[in-house]
């Protein structure tokens, strides 16, 4: 399957967690924490069972011996907003950002939000105050300052590779060291020529040490002949972790803090004896054996028996795919939400989840490849159902900011696949950061950036908390201050005008206007190639039409006034391709901006 | 009038979408062309089918002041420090309040700083005002300003305490006030958007500004606020690109109509419509966005009444007059943020500047609204998210000093959209450091947002009040989100009668 698979998905769940680039208080400084970004897109990638993807993000480092994969995604624990503030108090923001924690959590995986149950019992669902602060209690003892000091690393965090090149680079000089080692071993093994200390010290050392020993000149292991290729082997794995950047992850205190109930959830109001981290009720138990630490709030989670969480995420699998959930408030199960339309199929989606190994592809072809999602989303007369709650027509919904931009990048050509690393930043209106930042904050001035970096995926444009980009914000990209399972879907005068006025979309809108003028001949095949791209079907004579139309207009124009068709071709960095008459490509560059604004293009049918 | 019912609010939507969808495939496009040309009704209507009652005001324009202006160098005058210079704050005067990390541990401890500013006391209807002199043009309105001593909050740091009094809460997350009056009122015009922020410039922009502040939070979004820039387009991506007229865009919009048409026939999706509609009043923002920022019709008289500033876009005094002109044009809800109010050191030079900056703006957009007849239903409110402490930060002098913030009292004041003009309302004791009695004795047990305390304005007061002003019970404009039913004032607020007319 094509890696853009892990990019799309990703996108719903960094919505979800509040990813952000940012930490979002007060200076909203840099915050070194996309490696866990590009973790999840691999993950999901690589298919990673839900039930282990949901326990190494609250817990991979309470496993035995967690991998550098498994610490990474702890960097979910971290993605609270954080404060730097000068004077804030940091016993007020440990619990704040405990707050935080323990809501996202309910949002996230028990589709409800606890919030009331911060101040009092909770009126509609049945959880009481005590049980909210001994979930909280689970992220109270975190090893990361309170306040983070307006530091890009701040608390423990891992050293790990900076993009997908560099952990695939990585991956393989891993793999060649585990073939060296592998190849030593079995010699040793077998062999009589090495005295016991030396085979005792070599069982004892882990692989990075192995190599050290194998590097040795002296000692017993030169009669391998292999020195050579480990000291190599070493120098490329050193100058592979210079380059290594960092993560934020998560890591327990020795000595867990206490924690107690806050009265009205006021920080410097405790109330009664210290707690033990533990459960909500309600919820079934936490199963036999599960620690009192993050590790053991992952088992209760992922427990076949929870009754929630694998709802609660199908039910959002079930929301991206169809336009939306089969219960329509995927932020609310509780009695205030509204009940599932379809209850038997939310249910048997959500065992078909558990048995199926938590394999979230198999639920995707089992929804892409059902009837329901194969069906028309023309319009039924004979079924009086508006809000589509039966499921009786395809999907209809504009898609969202991301995608919008990604589709034109693509069918320009101008999209560069390349994966992960640091945000990028495509054109963006002068000033918008340095309107609201604090003088002393490191994200005061936004730098667009040049060349291939302008035409990278959507999904890594880097994500300011209190000022994202106006291109994502204007589409209802929510800011990632808080957790967001459902996105607003808007239809605003600023989207017009940021649809056929932003740099980047006539920029798109001029590369392919090239594209078709190169790949096809005529007026009419042109226009089949634009809808071909865009709609994946002919344009109808109406449509053709009303393009043709636009197309005689403009030529018209640009012919008579060549100077504003060079002018509107100068937009954005990608360079002109100067064989092409200017007027005419003016003016299928407008043909292809309105198409591209148009609901052909912005609607997913 | 019932509160709003979500099952019934969904109910008409149903309504509206069956409408859309028989309207499309049993008229036709006769009845679609009909439905487009009824733009009177373009303007979109809130989710209060009426307001819950007879609003004071139809509009209101903020005038935030993001960092905490002193309240002690400006407006509560506090003649019996000047004695105490250097003398620490009592203990039983702080009585428990918490000190932020900046000056809880500074070696002068918590010495008292008397202002270096020069009070009067002007006339208004009321007992008089005492304005300072870094406000003269501020003192010429007292007959049309209701100054409150005792607003108070909980928040002690700017993030939260400017988060808070925005949405009501202190983490990020919640919908804007202003976001709240759009969801619940929606707009008055169809050619500009219904809420709008300016940043007026500053020549002390400490502190940050967040999305958040005009931000939706969990309402849809196109109920955040639309920022109103003074640099490039005026708002995001207004101009056409180079080389493309207004009668290209004219040809570009109709086929983009007929594209959209298209896909309406087959899917009879409202959205589609609601959509053919936003690009029609882009194209007319696009006239109307720069007749609005042409400020060549206005008089010279006006220029006199705002300053020279006002000829400078993105001054504090030109954002006044747009205001003045968005107000006009139908906005409802407009808001400038204009920062630098952190004096944490050299107050009296930061403050000096900054209050040149909004003085004469602030002053002249009321004496403007007032000559023009919209003074009466327009709102205006001027604030921070906190105030100044009476002790110094940082070494004082009797010249030069700091102010730390301070959440247990701070001055704000409102004016025009059914305020009582010209009166005060609370008080504070002779620390300006609590909110007290009528005879400056502190209010005991301390105020708190539980329950209201006559005299007092807690921010949730503040919110409640402004949201009665334009006609909504504040407990009663909710939003059911996550199970419960969110509002602006969260479970607490109340309406402060005394300050309204």
């Amino acid at each position: 399957m094509s890696p853009r698979f892990g990019e799309h998905q990703a996108r719903y769940w960094l919505d979800a967690v509040r990813y952000g680039d940012t930490h979002g208080l007060h200076l909203d400084n840099r915050r070194g924490i996309y490696p866990y970004r590009d973790w999840v897109v691999r993950a999901l990638n690589q298919n990673l069972p839900l039930d282990q993807f949901i326990t190494w993000q609250l817990a991979g480092d309470l496993l035995a011996e967690p991998t550098l994969e498994q610490k990474i995604a702890t960097g979910y624990v971290r993605l609270n907003p954080s404060t730097g503030e000068g004077g804030a108090i940091p016993a007020e923001f440990q619990m704040k950002n405990n707050f935080d924690r323990v809501e996202t959590l309910g949002t996230v995986f028990l589709g409800m939000s606890l919030t009331c149950a911060r101040c009092h019992t909770h009126k509609y669902d049945p959880i009481p105050q005590t049980e909210y602060y001994r979930l909280l209690a689970f992220f109270n003892s975190t090893a990361e300052p309170s306040m983070d000091g307006n530091k890009y690393e701040y608390g423990p965090v891992a050293k790990v590779p900076k993009d997908h090149a560099a952990w695939s680079e990585w991956s393989l000089l891993l793999g060649q060291r585990r073939s060296l080692i592998r190849q030593v071993s079995n010699h040793l093994e077998k062999g009589d020529s090495i005295a016991e200390a030396t085979f005792k010290k070599w069982q004892a050392s882990s692989d990075a040490d192995r190599l050290v020993l194998l590097t040795s000149s002296e000692g017993e292991l030169t009669q391998l002949k292999l020195t050579d290729q480990a000291v190599e082997l070493k120098k490329k794995i050193e100058q592979a972790e210079a380059a290594f950047t960092t993560t934020l992850v998560a890591q327990d205190l020795p000595q867990p803090r206490n924690t107690h109930v806050l009265k009205r959830g006021e920080y410097d109001l405790p109330i009664g004896e210290p707690l033990q981290p533990g459960i909500l009720e309600v919820m079934g138990d936490l199963p036999e054996a599960a620690p009192r630490n993050r590790l053991g709030l992952a088992q209760w989670l992922t427990s076949r028996e929870h009754p929630l969480v694998a709802r609660v995420l199908i039910n959002r699998v079930w929301q991206r795919v169809f336009g939306y959930g089969l219960v329509r408030t995927p932020e609310d199960f509780g009695l205030q939400g509204q009940q599932p339309t379809h209850p038997e199929l939310l249910d048997w989606l959500a065992v078909e989840l558990q048995d199926s190994g938590w394999d979230l592809k198999h639920m995707l072809r089992l929804m892409v490849t059902s009837r329901a999602f194969r069906q028309s989303s023309a319009w039924r007369d004979d079924v009086s159902d508006p809000e589509n709650l039966l499921f009786a027509r395809g999907p209809g919904y504009r898609l969202d900011a991301e995608v919008l931009r990604d589709v034109a990048l693509w069918a320009s050509g101008l999209l560069d696949p390349s994966m992960g690393g640091e945000g990028v930043k495509p054109y963006q209106p002068v000033g918008m950061w340095k309107a609201l930042a604090h003088p002393g904050s490191n994200t005061k001035e936004y730098v667009a950036d040049k060349g291939q970096l302008l035409y990278r995926r959507s999904f890594y444009v880097y994500w300011k908390r209190t000022s994202p980009h106006p291109m994502m914000t204007l589409f209802d990209a929510p800011d990632r201050e808080s957790s967001c399972v459902r996105r607003s879907r808007t239809n605003t005068s600023l989207q017009s005008l940021g649809l056929l006025n932003e740099t980047q979309r006539i920029e798109m809108s001029r590369k392919l206007a090239e594209r078709l003028l190169l790949e096809a001949d005529s007026d009419v095949a042109r226009l089949n190639l634009l809808f071909e791209l865009l709609a994946s079907r002919n344009p109808t004579d109406r449509e053709s039409v009303a393009c043709r139309n636009l197309l005689a207009v403009m030529r018209q124009r640009f012919q008579a006034s060549p100077n504003d068709a060079l002018a509107l071709l100068s937009q954005g960095e990608a360079a002109r391709n100067e064989k092409l008459d200017p007027a005419e490509l003016a003016a299928w560059t407008q043909v292809a901006v309105t198409v591209l604004a148009s609901d052909v293009a912005i609607l997913l049918y | 009038m019932q509160n709003l019912d979500p099952i019934r609010e969904h109910e008409l939507m149903v309504t509206r979408r069956q409408l859309f969808g028989r309207a499309a495939l049993g008229l036709g496009t006769a009845a679609l062309s009909q439905l487009m040309a009824s733009d009177s009704h373009a303007a979109r209507s809130g989710v209060l089918p009426a307001t819950h009652h007879a609003p004071k005001a139809k509009r209101v324009i903020y005038l935030f002041m993001s960092g905490g202006p002193s309240h002690l160098d400006l407006w509560d005058y506090k003649p019996g420090l000047t004695k105490k210079f250097n003398e620490q704050l009592p203990a039983e005067v702080r009585n428990g309040q918490r000190v932020t990390g900046m000056t809880a541990n500074q070696k002068s401890g918590l010495p008292i700083c008397p202002t270096k500013y020069r009070f009067t006391k002007h006339d208004n209807n009321d007992r008089g005002l005492w304005v300072s002199e870094l406000l003269p043009h501020m003192a010429s309105v007292a007959q049309d300003i209701c100054v409150t001593y005792s607003t108070f909050t909980e928040a002690i740091n700017h993030d939260p305490a400017i988060t808070y009094i925005q949405t009501g809460s202190q983490i990020p997350g919640r919908p804007s006030l202003g976001a709240w009056l759009s969801y619940g009122l929606g707009s008055m015009n169809e050619n500009l958007p219904h809420y709008v922020v300016m940043h007026a410039r500053t020549n002390h922009a400490e502190q940050s500004l967040f999305n958040r502040l005009w931000g939706p939070g969990f309402l849809p979004s196109d109920h955040q606020g639309m920022l109103m820039r003074s640099q490039g387009d005026p708002v995001l991506y207004l101009s056409n690109p180079a080389g493309v007229s207004s009668k290209d865009r004219r040809a570009q919009l109709d086929t983009l109509s007929a594209l959209n048409n298209e896909q309406y026939e087959r899917f009879a999706d409202p959205e589609i419509v609601a959509r053919i509609r936003q690009h029609e009043m882009a194209y007319r923002m696009q006239t109307s966005v720069p007749e609005l920022m042409d400020l060549s019709t206005e008089s010279k008289e006006t220029f006199e009444l705002y300053g020279e500033d006002a000829k400078t876009p993105g001054t504090f005094a030109a954002c006044c007059l747009n205001a003045r002109r968005l107000a006009e044009r139908g906005v409802r809800n407009i808001q400038i943020f204009h920062r630098g109010w952190d004096a944490h050191g050299g107050l009296p030079r930061e403050h000096g500047s900054q209050c040149k900056d909004i003085d004469q703006g602030s002053a002249a957009l009321i004496r403007d609204l007032k000559q023009r007849g919209m003074l009466d239903d327009t709102l205006v409110v001027w604030g921070g998210e906190f105030g100044r402490t009476v002790y110094c930060q940082g070494n004082l002098t009797r010249e030069n000093y700091g102010r730390d913030h301070h959440p247990r009292c701070f001055t704000t004041w409102m004016a025009g959209g059914g305020i009582k003009p010209g009166i005060t309302y609370g008080q504070t004791d002779e620390y300006g450091y609590n909110i007290a009695d009528s005879d400056g004795v502190p209010l005991s047990p301390q105020p708190g947002k539980e329950k209201w305390t006559p005299g007092t304005m807690h921010i949730h007061d503040l919110n409640a009040t402004i949201l009665h002003l334009l006609g909504i019970d504040h407990k009663r404009l909710t939003y059911r989100y996550q199970g419960r039913d969110f509002r602006l004032t969260d479970v607490h607020g109340h309406v402060i009668h005394d300050v309204i007319a």
